[in-house]
């Protein structure tokens, strides 16, 4: 079990990686013209807020994805040390008997 | 240098005069710039450059970093473990999970990659939009310069004659026409996207 904690933390420092970058693509306000009178300003200023609010939902899907992910290695990891914590109380008792 | 940059020079000087004709003597009642002022809110010189502050190139970038990272999520399910050796209802129960989350992140309906698609595609939307409203009004301004309205405005006379108050509303109007339609195109592009500002729930 010891390779599929490793194999979904990589996928785990993957997503996260996505999630850290998506804000990155966004525009400065000036190069959609948000800076601007009349209606050229007005559409700037609603096609940042936009593109914003898209990269954000995107960083968002990317972080839910990433504590699913991080949530399972969890469990794959507990899992583990149960068996092995219940291994080693069997055998410790097998060993008292003999 | 675009054709907007190339033509803005030589229209420059036709724009300012357009702009002190209007605001020395304004439109005729009922002619068509009222309404295109409405709509646009400047006059033709600063909506010119307005428009120009469009910069295509600032997001030309996004749509191929998306598309790449739409593949990383397709290769990140692709290598989710299955439990191999591992056996059991624990066993059961991770993989169906590992499965589900697989299709969440990677798949044809609904899933994360095809959202970083159609987000890649609205950057590639508006990196052309942009784009094309400089070019339309590159191709408005050079018919303007070349058109018997601009000739009308010459020679600069104070108070200006009426039948150069109305070559400068025709060629406001004309402009400003073109400028709130390519606007009207944007606005539709945001949306037809509104979907994508929400995120998809896990």
């Amino acid at each position: 079990m010891e390779h599929l904690t490793e194999r979904l933390d990589r996928a785990v420092d993957i997503m996260s990686m996505m999630e850290r970058k998506l804000p990155g693509l966004t525009v400065p306000a000036a190069a959609i013209g948000a800076t601007e009178a009349g209606l050229p300003g007005r559409f700037g200023r609603e096609m940042y807020a936009h593109w914003v609010a898209v990269l954000d939902a995107r960083a968002r899907e990317a972080a839910a994805a990433t504590a699913r992910l991080a949530e399972m290695s969890a469990s794959v990891r507990t899992t583990r040390e149960q068996y092995r914590t219940t291994d080693e109380t069997v055998a410790a008792r097998l060993r008292r008997e003999i | 240098m675009d054709r907007l940059e190339e033509v803005l020079d030589t229209a420059t000087p036709l724009l300012r005069r357009v702009d002190e004709v209007l605001g020395a003597a304004g439109a005729p009642a009922g002619h068509a710039l009222w309404a295109e002022l409405r709509r646009v809110r400047l006059l033709p010189g600063d909506a010119v450059l307005a428009v120009s502050a469009l910069t295509p190139s600032a997001l030309a970038g996004a749509a191929p970093e998306l598309r790449s990272d739409a593949r990383a999520y397709a290769e990140v399910a692709a290598g989710l473990p299955a439990p191999g050796e591992w056996t059991g209802d624990a066993a059961d129960a991770y993989d169906d999970l590992r499965r589900r989350t697989a299709a969440h992140l990677s798949g044809d309906h609904e899933s994360l990659d095809e959202r970083l698609e159609a987000t890649a595609d609205l950057a590639e939307a508006l990196t052309d939009w942009m784009a094309e409203t400089r070019a339309r009004l590159a191709a408005t301004l050079a018919e303007i310069l070349a058109s018997g309205d601009a000739l009308t405005l010459l020679p600069p006379t104070t108070p200006p004659p009426m039948p150069q108050v109305i070559a400068a509303a025709d060629i406001a109007a004309h402009l400003l026409r073109s400028i709130a339609d390519s606007y009207s195109e944007g606005t539709d592009l945001l949306h037809n996207s509104t979907s994508l500002t929400t995120p998809f729930a896990i």
